[in-house]
């Protein structure tokens, strides 16, 4: 783990703006902000752990438990007023997890977020970086249960 | 179309005369640039309608170095999704906004900051900004002129405030999202306590037109008191949600939602100006043009510039309720008045949608509001009442049914 660490923020060595990236970086190839990490990242920008965990804790997309996939339901309040509340109910029965919780073999975890900018066909959610629009109960557990495998 | 073209490759947009205004305003002095912005009467496309060329000007103006351009694509108010489009559509044009903009006050360095819920986005910006390396619109001396200037892509992680232009920068330097207190202004001290010029995306897509039509010809477009195209975001109960792009002043709030498909079901209130920073208005606003200075007259503002309808089966507490979870959980608790605020805003709401409401609440609920205004330390702070304030202004009747 270390080794690919400092890789990614040799990567950013040249940039100026350098921690989100990094943060990003290490989210995308370990599917969370492992513990290990925050030293690593502190030695190599000379500030102390407890800084980069300041920000990366300030964020609500860094995450520090695994999964393997993010669920991100928009309730915002125009995915709200077209039936959010709905999505968010059938993904927690589907797969029995908690707004901000993981399923037990690790595969999903949902977020319930703020509006994700796709109110021109709401209800929407993001499954990692994809997003989905004009959501029913059912087309959203059908979009979930191609990211099982 | 003026900025929803569609133009999504560099050969499209340069086949269709994208890049002829950074060619013609690297042959311009750059005081001649800020000139035709400041005359274009170009303000502010995120929200706050602060002149640009004003803006430009101060950062120009300042001598320390070095100096930053940001391009603020961290669009996060809700019902807001026109930069979104816009990036789909037309991402070129606020590249080259940027490059102009970046001319004229004297950066060598930029930042894109893009919201991370448009990750698929950033990724085809990051292709863009390679691209126009490699075409020589980037980099150093720019199209052969003595002008250089790079652009870093920095993707956000979740947070509103980030939004807000100081918060925004704490966040490029690797900070939490703190608004920081103005004055200094970004223009003064910004990125790493630089002169920084920092506008919103839809903002800088209207520079190359600004300074391929001339601003005589730009502000003939408008109206005398609103020049220049604008896009709205428009959704909630109509039939064809999407962004329009119309000129400033020239068309009404009736107008555009007709054009959206009309309303879906009966319109009984608007949100005008921001999903939750935003005025939760009557049917007597469908007749207003939609221009700031009309908007100001009735004492609202455009915002980001959304439209949000509202049918009669909407529960305006909900609503409210809704607003108030929003702010609660995004306001970045530095300052007691926003992190306490809007925490006894949601449980009072909540109450009365419990049916416990009481005029005493009405009345705590009114001193919080004013309270939120008065001590907030930023704009989302001071803008969480908003729609609390407006619809009781516009809906009072509806809203005190509930209230013993």
């Amino acid at each position: 783990m270390e080794e690919r660490i400092r890789e990614i923020i040799l990567k950013h060595s040249d940039r100026d703006a350098k921690l989100l990236g990094i943060l990003h970086d290490i989210q995308d190839e370990f599917g969370y902000i492992p513990r290990e990490a925050i030293d690593i990242v502190a030695e190599w920008l000379s500030i102390s752990p407890g800084e980069v965990y300041d920000t990366a804790s300030f964020y609500s997309f860094f995450r520090f438990k695994k999964a393997k996939h993010v669920i991100r339901v928009c309730n915002g309040i125009v995915c709200n007023l077209k039936g959010s509340e709905e999505i968010i109910r059938a993904i927690k029965e589907r797969y029995g997890i908690k707004e901000g919780g993981v399923s037990e073999d690790g595969l999903f975890a949902l977020e319930i977020v703020e509006c994700i900018g796709r109110c021109d066909g709401p209800p929407a959610m993001l499954v990692d970086d994809d997003s989905y629009g004009n959501l029913t109960p059912q087309r959203a557990l059908e979009i979930l249960r191609g990211y099982e495998e | 179309m003026m900025l929803l073209r569609d133009a999504k490759t560099l050969d499209a947009y340069v086949s269709s005369g994208g890049f002829s205004s950074l060619k013609k305003a690297l042959r311009m002095k750059q005081s001649e640039v800020i000139k035709e912005i400041s005359v274009s009467g170009l303000v502010g496309r995120g929200g706050a309608e602060f002149p640009t060329g004003l803006k430009m000007k101060f950062v120009a103006q300042n001598l320390s170095t070095p100096k930053y351009v940001i391009a603020n694509a961290d669009e996060g108010e809700p019902g807001t999704f026109k930069d979104r489009v816009l990036m789909e559509r037309n991402p070129y044009q606020i590249l080259e906004g940027m490059i102009i903009a970046a001319y004229a006050v004297g950066a060598r360095k930029g930042f894109f900051y893009i919201r991370h819920e448009y990750r698929k986005i950033a990724r085809e910006i990051e292709k863009e900004i390679d691209e126009l390396y490699s075409e020589g619109y980037l980099g150093s001396n720019i199209l052969g002129s003595k002008f250089s200037f790079d652009i870093e892509l920095v993707i956000g992680a979740g947070s509103y405030v980030c939004g807000e232009e100081t918060a925004l920068m704490e966040s490029i330097e690797g900070k939490r999202g703190f608004p920081r207190i103005k004055p200094p202004y970004p223009a003064q001290r910004g990125l790493w306590g630089k002169p920084t010029l920092i506008n919103n995306v839809e903002t800088l897509a209207n520079l190359p037109l600004i300074i391929e039509l001339g601003s005589k010809r730009y502000t003939e477009l408008g109206t005398h008191l609103c020049p220049g195209p604008k896009l709205f975001s428009v959704s909630g109960f109509v039939k064809n949600p999407g962004v329009y792009e119309e000129i400033l002043g020239k068309i009404t709030v009736r107008e555009l939602i007709e054009r959206a498909g009309g309303a879906e079901g009966n319109l009984k209130a608007i949100m005008i100006g921001g999903g939750a920073a935003g005025y939760i208005v009557d049917k007597s606003f469908l007749s207003m043009p939609l221009c700031y200075h009309h908007a100001r007259e009735r004492g609202i503002f455009l915002g980001t510039g959304d439209i949000i309808v509202l049918n009669d089966e909407v529960n305006l507490w909900k609503v409210l309720l809704q607003i108030a979870k929003f702010f609660e959980h995004e306001s970045c608790g530095q300052c007691f008045p926003c992190r306490y605020g809007t925490k006894r805003m949601r449980e009072l709401i909540e109450k009365i949608l419990r049916g416990e409401g009481k005029r005493r609440d009405i009345e705590r609920l009114d001193a919080i509001a004013n309270a939120l205004k008065i001590a907030s330390l930023c704009p989302l702070g001071s803008s969480a009442a908003l729609a609390y304030e407006s619809a009781m202004e516009y809906h009072r009747d509806e809203l005190m049914e509930v209230i013993s």
